[in-house]
């Protein structure tokens, strides 16, 4: 049976949530929709500073609720990083994210590899970048929107092969 | 041409129930109003049948990478001969 892409679907859960939360300018507030979701997605989305070992993950408790367990050990923007992975992982097990075929989507068994792009996505959004973007350098945003150097590498590519698809 | 608003409505409808019933069950009209979309993305989310919001959102993509395809032969058609290129989609 046919299945969005997960591209699109990061696309549109991460534009969802920006406008949920009238995000308009770097940096995205990641952790305040872990600790305030949705009310929809309140029995899958939380926040606990604390996991077994210095990383992070995404577990439901015996009330059956969610959370994103992130090691308060880790660097601050390896934490957003970790959120923002930690909310895909989420969104994947609400009701709302079965009902449109996030699972079927995922393609790598542990779902890390989109996990990470629904994160780049929401970090470091197309439509909040500066207007000369293309004329900063990678430090740069990653300073901006307090995402590590490497992910703004990647998502930098990511943005230019969107624009020339789009020519 | 942004793809934005129409990402932001299909995630809509996996984040929120009651979004997502309305789109799906008569209200669609009244709530795609909040969104600043063009005429013609209006025609194509009306004229979209869908039961699940797999559907709806298979149907919006679909629209979105065909107005790209369209929009990059528009543009490679009249740059060829030299007209001014325009973003518009033309079906």
């Amino acid at each position: 049976m046919a299945q969005p892409s997960i591209e699109f679907l990061c696309a549109c859960l991460a534009n969802a949530l920006l406008y949920y939360y009238h995000v308009e300018r770097p940096p995205v507030p990641i952790e305040e929709m872990l600790l305030m979701p949705p009310p929809d997605l309140a029995g899958d989305l939380a926040l606990v500073r604390w996991a077994p070992y210095v990383g992070s993950m995404y577990r439901r408790g015996l009330s059956q609720r969610g959370a994103v367990y992130v090691h308060p050990k880790l660097e601050p923007i390896e934490q957003r990083m970790a959120m923002a992975s930690g909310l895909f992982l989420g969104l994947r097990n609400s009701e709302g994210g079965q009902a449109v075929g996030l699972e079927q989507s995922v393609v790598s068994e542990d779902a890390q590899v989109e996990s990470e792009l629904f994160a780049r996505y929401i970090l470091m959004p197309a439509h909040l970048l500066p207007p000369d973007w293309e004329t900063l350098t990678p430090q740069v945003l990653a300073g901006l929107f307090e995402v590590p150097l490497d992910v703004a590498e990647i998502r930098m590519e990511e943005l230019h092969t969107e624009i020339h698809k789009a020519e | 041409m942004s793809n934005l608003n129409l990402e932001v409505l299909v995630g809509r409808a996996v984040i929120s129930k009651q979004f997502k019933a309305g789109l799906l069950n008569g209200h669609r009209a009244e709530l795609i109003q909040e969104y600043n979309l063009e005429p013609e993305e209006i025609a194509v989310l009306m004229a979209i049948r869908a039961d699940t919001v797999k559907e709806f959102a298979i149907a919006v993509e679909q629209f979105m990478a065909n107005r790209q395809a369209a929009g990059s032969r528009h543009r490679a058609i009249w740059g060829q001969i030299g007209l001014p290129v325009t973003a518009s989609y033309h079906s």
